[in-house]
């Protein structure tokens, strides 16, 4: 039986379409970067239609910022490990 | 066909049209929830609660309330779509009843044309029950091309609605219209 | 009389009831004949059923009628009913379908109950089943008794006997044959396939010295038996009274896929199976075919030929009519309203998780078995109950659902247990093996089949359900690994990717099935030790994880594949051969360090394989494609290369319909392709050498990604071909 409410993976293709005008105006380096946020948003498709949000657009916005976060704390660790790698230096 | 407005009597409004008729639809839905309750009969697998949502959102704050006032069942095939319509029936309805692409299931290859016809009949008989206590809109499509013949049962409906809207298509317009050159 | 044997055919045998062939003890086959009317039921408004009444009462032979009342699952009061009896089984469909016209709006019930299902409701029969009859002298049954169950793990089977009958050069229709081979047990004959009325005469010696229970033919449907028929008089039914019976060919649409089933040759008292039409005849074979007749209780020819959703649909209707449950003719049961909101919260399915992109050693592959059948059969899903969470106990009275699948997902366990304790050489294991799948395939299906529109004991309701309870399986299921201190890497509808180190034997990760089960009440099982496991990234963009695209090696040295060009049947057998080539050398690696050598020797695999083709040492046979036709011919806009190729195949006077595959080659010039079964030879100078180039440099690159080669690399590298390879490996 097809089902009504459209996929998860449909729901952020939608999204990711209506913000269309958006990238076009943006500069191509720019343009880059907003595609990576989708698609660090792709890695978590599963929980967010697990989440079953009204707006799914909210939880897609959550996984970027998620994904970010992890790579904020991966860098945060290799720069504490450089750091220390340079006062042992010192 | 700019806007339906929303119903004021107990009428029976269609629309018949495509994609556009559809989306319409789905505003329609989206304003009569923000009134109350509202009913929404899917019987062609179209009634996808998204956009309804990002239609409540600009005009409400609360979008999950006003999506709590509908009601939702769907119908998959015309067997069905007569047994629901009988069901929505037989309670006292009293909020408008949006019917989504009532036609689909009557376009299945599998069902006889006069069985269709047969069915048609003693759906829009119930249509006509729920109008004694609501206004009804009904959204059909135009038959798919493998079955011309079944524009009768569009025609059917037509005939028993108080107000018929049709969604023209684009080449059927006739006239030449200035579009926008950038978009 | 006294027969004692096994049950092989039965079929309505006009007013004096149905037909039962016996293969008997002494190895006797006996047409016995047993009183069997049948029913159906109408309901309705009270004037309308009478009128019915007095329109059957006129007809010439006069149906039985009676009032009655009974249980639709859908309804709380028993329902008033008419009930319509006839006393030749085969007389209920045209009387029926009279009826219907007749009297449209009255509501039908078990108007269409296959026969065998009606008598396996009454009597407990199926094919095979031991059974024991008594019947006078003229074979009039008296008595008859089933002495087994279609849920024996290792039931004693009848010594059937098989006739094959075989072109060895493959589809007639595409190339006229030379040869018919016969085949019984040890005995085998060629004969030259000639002309006129001989070849038939040779069948009909062979049918009357070796009188089989089963034809096992190639193409015997759609072209073998009618040709042979054409010729000559050959008793192909083991019942004179009834030749034959043909069912047209037809195409039509089963989960998104379309699917064509050539036309059906049926016979009486006697089994013809076409191994070319008989539904995944390569996945179980005859022990398949023969299991899902047992379970289903369909005909053995029957249940070669119909879609599993066909046959649990079967299933759910003798557990129905075995409790005095009506069948609906149509279904007419709708969803109950809800608001929008909780359709959003609910209308969704199983859960695909994006893997870990990449190479993963010593990773634990755990299933559910049977997921979705088994959340059925434990939270009580059935249209007319009300689920139950996993958290709670199993329900004391299970719905008609999860009683027509419990034994059959109880056996398909025990049966598993059972073939895993058997030693490898055991031939037993084969046999379970076929049984298993067959049994698979039926499970797999009921559960889609109770969302299917035209299931008669479906809802959507308890669709819905079923992906929840699985999605919360699965949730459980991750819970208890995380705290049990795994990596959860992936995680696909009924089955998790777990890694732990120190974790690399099966009893590693006893601890957490044991965990899984005790926290979802559901059999879960560990489908193997990986040594290593690659996930892939879709090939549109590499940072994207696909749910199904991985292959990895076993600690057994086996491999699995998933989602890779050689699991494609439409894919060309030597891009296939090369692919699993790639994949069987890197399997030979057993630790990290082995990998390195591994894949320099895959690589000079991969550039052996392209000079073969360069030099045109490929046979043309390995480079074919087989694809299908997704639609009718006249409906393609822009002709797919198997369009294009079919229409090369029209335009020679050779028809292909929708569903069916074709096959063709990748040429130069304008057509692209060119169709193998063009009557014209092939000239090999016009093949398409780039184009299978990049087809096998496509999939090897799939198997190269996840050990640091990228595609733009591999490309570089088999252009140049005296270059060394020098790649970095994750190791």
């Amino acid at each position: 039986m097809g089902r009504t409410l459209p996929s998860i993976t449909q729901s952020l293709n939608e999204e990711q379409a209506a913000f269309g005008r958006f990238r076009r105006a943006l500069r191509r380096s720019d343009q880059t970067a907003l595609d990576e946020l989708f698609t660090a948003a792709r890695q978590h498709l599963a929980a967010a239609a697990y989440a079953a949000n009204l707006l799914p657009m909210e939880t897609f916005l959550l996984a970027m910022l998620l994904e970010e976060h992890k790579e904020v704390a991966r860098l945060r660790v290799q720069v504490e490990a450089l750091q220390s790698r340079l006062l042992d230096d010192v | 066909m700019d806007a339906i407005r929303l119903p004021t009597s107990n009428q029976l409004y269609v629309i018949v049209g495509g994609s556009g008729a559809l989306q319409r639809m789905l505003t329609l839905a989206a304003r009569l929830a923000l009134r109350g309750g509202v009913w929404v009969l899917d019987c062609g697998n179209r009634a996808n609660p998204l956009p309804v949502v990002r239609e409540l959102r600009r005009l409400t704050m609360d979008p999950v309330r006003a999506l709590a006032n509908i009601q939702t069942a769907r119908a998959f095939t015309c067997y069905q779509v007569l047994a629901l319509l009988e069901q929505t029936c037989s309670r006292p309805v009293r909020e408008p009843v949006v019917i989504f692409d009532l036609l689909a299931s009557f376009y299945d290859e599998s069902v006889r044309y006069d069985e269709g016809q047969r069915l048609l009949a003693a759906a829009l008989g119930h249509v006509r029950g729920l109008l004694a206590g609501a206004p009804v809109m009904v959204s059909v499509r135009p038959p798919p091309t493998d079955f011309p013949e079944r524009a009768a049962f569009v025609q059917r409906v037509c005939a028993e609605a108080d107000q018929c809207w049709v969604e023209e298509a684009p080449s059927a317009a006739g006239v030449y219209q200035q579009g926008s050159l950038w978009t | 009389m006294t027969y004692e044997g096994w049950l092989l055919d039965l079929y309505a045998d006009g007013p004096r009831g149905v037909a039962l062939w016996l293969v008997t003890d002494d190895d006797r086959r006996v047409r016995l004949c047993q009183r069997f009317p049948v029913r159906f039921f109408a309901a309705g408004p009270g004037p309308r059923l009478r009128a019915l009444w007095r329109w059957l009462r006129g007809r010439e032979p006069a149906p039985g009628l009676a009032r009655e009342e009974r249980r639709d699952l859908f309804v709380a009061e028993r329902l008033p009913v008419l009930a319509v009896e006839t006393a030749d089984p085969a007389g209920l469909q045209p009387l029926f379908a009279e009826v219907e016209r007749e009297f449209p709006d009255l509501t039908y019930y078990d108007a269409d109950v296959p026969l065998t299902v009606r008598h396996a409701a009454a009597f407990g029969s199926f094919p095979l089943a031991r059974c024991r009859a008594e019947a006078d002298e003229q074979g009039n049954v008296r008595a008859f008794e089933v002495l087994d169950s279609p849920w024996a793990l290792d039931p004693a089977l009848p010594p059937l006997r098989i006739l094959e009958i075989n072109l060895p050069e493959g589809d007639p229709q595409r190339t006229p044959p030379t040869r018919l081979e016969l085949r019984f047990r040890a005995w085998k004959q060629s004969y030259p396939w000639v002309a006129g009325s001989a070849p038939a005469a040779w069948l009909r010696a062979a049918l009357q010295k070796l009188d089989p229970d089963i034809v096992l033919t190639d193409y015997g449907d759609t072209w073998l038996l009618p040709e042979l028929l054409r010729r000559g008089q050959a008793p192909l039914s083991r019942d004179p009274a009834y030749p034959l019976r043909t069912v047209e060919e037809h195409t039509y649409f089963s989960y998104g896929q379309i699917v064509y089933r050539g036309q059906q040759v049926h016979l009486y008292g006697r089994v013809h199976i076409d191994r070319q039409n008989a539904m995944l005849w390569r996945d179980y074979g005859l022990e398949g075919i023969l299991e899902n007749a047992r379970v289903t209780a369909l005909p053995i020819q029957t249940a070669a030929r119909i879609s599993p959703g066909t046959g649990i649909s079967c299933m759910q209707m003798q557990t129905a009519l075995r409790d005095g449950v009506l069948v609906p003719w149509h279904k007419q049961q709708v969803e109950q309203p809800r608001s929008m909101l909780s359709l959003i919260q609910s209308d969704f399915g199983g859960l695909v998780y994006q893997p870990r992109i990449g190479l993963h050693f010593e990773v634990g592959a755990i299933d559910f078995v049977s997921l979705y059948p088994a959340v059925m059969v434990r939270c009580n899903i059935s249209p007319e109950t009300q689920a139950r969470p996993l958290s709670q106990p199993p329900a004391p009275n299970p719905g008609l659902i999860p009683r027509t699948l419990a034994p059959l997902l109880h056996k398909r366990v025990a049966l598993k247990t059972w073939a895993a304790k058997l030693p490898a050489w055991d031939p037993r294991r084969k046999s379970i093996r076929a049984r298993t799948a067959a049994q698979k395939w039926l499970l797999v299906v009921c559960f889609g089949y109770l969302g299917y529109k035209n299931a008669r004991f479906g809802r959507i309701e308890a669709h819905e359900a079923v992906t929840a309870g699985g999605r919360e399986a699965l949730l459980r299921a991750k819970e208890a690994a995380e705290d049990l201190g795994f990596a959860v890497l992936h995680l696909y509808v009924d089955g998790l990717w777990v890694q732990q180190a120190g974790c690399r034997t099966a009893e590693d990760f006893e601890p957490l099935l044991a965990e899984v089960t005790r926290r979802t009440g559901l059999p879960i099982a560990l489908d193997g030790v990986y040594r290593w496991v690659a996930f892939l990234p879709s090939r549109g963009n590499r940072r994207v994880p696909v749910g199904n695209r991985y292959f990895g090696v076993f600690t057994d040295g086996s491999l699995k594949v998933r989602g890779l060009d050689a699991r494609r049947r439409d894919t060309p057998p030597w891009v296939t051969a090369v692919q699993m080539g790639l994949l069987e050398c890197l399997a030979q690696a057993v630790s990290p360090e082995d990998l390195k050598p591994a894949a320099a020797e895959a690589l000079g695999r991969l550039r052996r394989e392209l000079a073969r083709l360069r030099e045109g040492k490929v046979p043309l046979e390995d480079l074919l494609c087989a694809q299908k036709l997704s639609r009718p011919l006249e409906k393609y806009t822009h002709p797919s290369p198997a369009a294009r190729a079919a229409g090369q195949l029209q335009a020679a006077g050779k028809r292909t319909a929708a569903g069916q595959r074709v096959r063709f080659l990748y040429v130069r010039g304008e057509e692209r392709v060119w169709a193998w079964d063009l009557p014209q030879t092939f000239d090999r100078r016009c093949l398409d050498v780039g184009m299978y180039r990049k087809l096998a440099l496509r999939a090897a690159a799939d198997v190269f990604q996840p050990f640091g080669i990228e595609p733009e690399e591999l490309y570089a590298l088999m252009h140049n071909a005296a270059r060394v390879p020098l790649f970095p490996l994750p190791v």
